[in-house]
């Protein structure tokens, strides 16, 4: 019984922390802050599967998306230049073109949740089989299994790992061996100091 | 029911912290101003802002380890049923890794690796 009800708490605690980590992400003008309450709310979101003795899902939950997608969130915020978001006002235009295709996605979504059945088991499941569950099944060969998916998810990956390359990537500078990564400033400070001949480019960070 | 220990020591850890700031900001003295607000940077004067544009390289490395991260997140349940599916699982993760692998000699090919 006490049980239950520490349960109870727990279950609305983390449900009005995740929210609310959730509206900070979304809402705050920092961009490294909303970063950061993204994580938190994809933390939490691992603590309510564990709750749901969904233990796989948490550990993927914390691996990937709070050590990878919000790391490299971290990293895309950084590459941008601080100026150039503060001067970022959304237009009005653009400020409708977010606005409704929230609302949109959230109708979808909606719909989809309230259309799922979603069946009740009496039974509470033994834990530590799941894992081997969805093994089989990802592996599955039949008309029941997710094979197709499964590699289908690598294509995904490698889509992306060429995207990101094409996109981003910088010809190797030959003859430069020192740089800064864009900071122009910096750069042009230790150029000059090059140039006097008394700095070596490992003595700004030490 | 086992969680409980990680969400104790989640309370711990936030509890040390979170003393340790509230103690020194009750006990120590305080005066502000000259030139206690500029970054610490190793004793020397910070140059233009902290915020600067960072090397690209890092997302680029970044997105390889995701890649990695989720193809690991993946081979777990493999693991598991590993003895159950035997050759047919292992040669749908060969695939599944061969085409991984096409990513990662690409980016290679593509000096990704090379910290410019």
């Amino acid at each position: 019984m006490i049980a239950d009800a520490v349960y109870t708490v727990m279950f609305y605690g983390f449900s009005a922390a995740v929210v609310i980590l959730a509206l900070a992400a979304v809402n705050m003008r920092q961009l490294l802050r909303a970063a950061l309450a993204l994580m938190g709310m994809l933390a939490l979101s691992a603590a309510l599967y564990i709750m749901l003795r969904a233990e796989f899902l948490a550990g993927v939950q914390i691996l990937v998306y709070v050590g990878g997608i919000v790391v490299l969130i971290v990293f895309a915020i950084m590459l941008t230049r601080s100026s150039e978001l503060l001067e970022d006002r959304p237009r009005t235009l653009t400020r409708w073109y977010g606005g409704v295709s929230s609302i949109l996605f959230m109708l979808v979504a909606c719909g989809a949740l309230c259309t799922t059945p979603f069946p009740v088991q009496s039974d509470a499941q033994p834990a530590g089989d799941e894992v081997r569950k969805i093994g089989l099944a990802l592996l599955e060969q039949g008309s029941a299994g997710y094979l197709l998916p499964f590699e289908l998810i690598s294509l995904l990956l490698l889509v992306a790992v060429i995207g990101g390359t094409v996109i981003a990537r910088k010809t190797r500078p030959r003859n430069q061996p020192f740089t800064t990564g864009g900071d122009l400033r910096g750069e042009a400070i230790v150029q000059a100091a090059r140039g006097q001949g008394d700095v070596t480019p490992g003595d700004r960070h030490s | 029911m086992e969680y409980l220990f990680i969400l104790a020591m989640v309370a711990l850890a936030a509890a040390m912290v979170g003393g340790g700031l509230l103690v020194s900001r009750l006990a120590a003295p305080r005066f502000p101003g000259g030139l206690k607000d500029v970054p610490y940077e190793c004793g020397e004067q910070p140059i233009g802002q902290a915020w600067i544009q960072f090397n690209i390289g890092y997302y680029l490395f970044g997105l390889l380890f995701l890649v990695f991260d989720v193809e690991a997140a993946l081979m777990y349940p493999w693991a598991v049923v590993f003895r159950t599916v035997g050759l047919a699982g292992l040669i749908e993760m060969g695939i599944f890794i061969l085409v991984l692998i096409v990513g990662l000699a690409y980016a290679w090919r593509k000096d990704v690796l090379e910290w410019v």
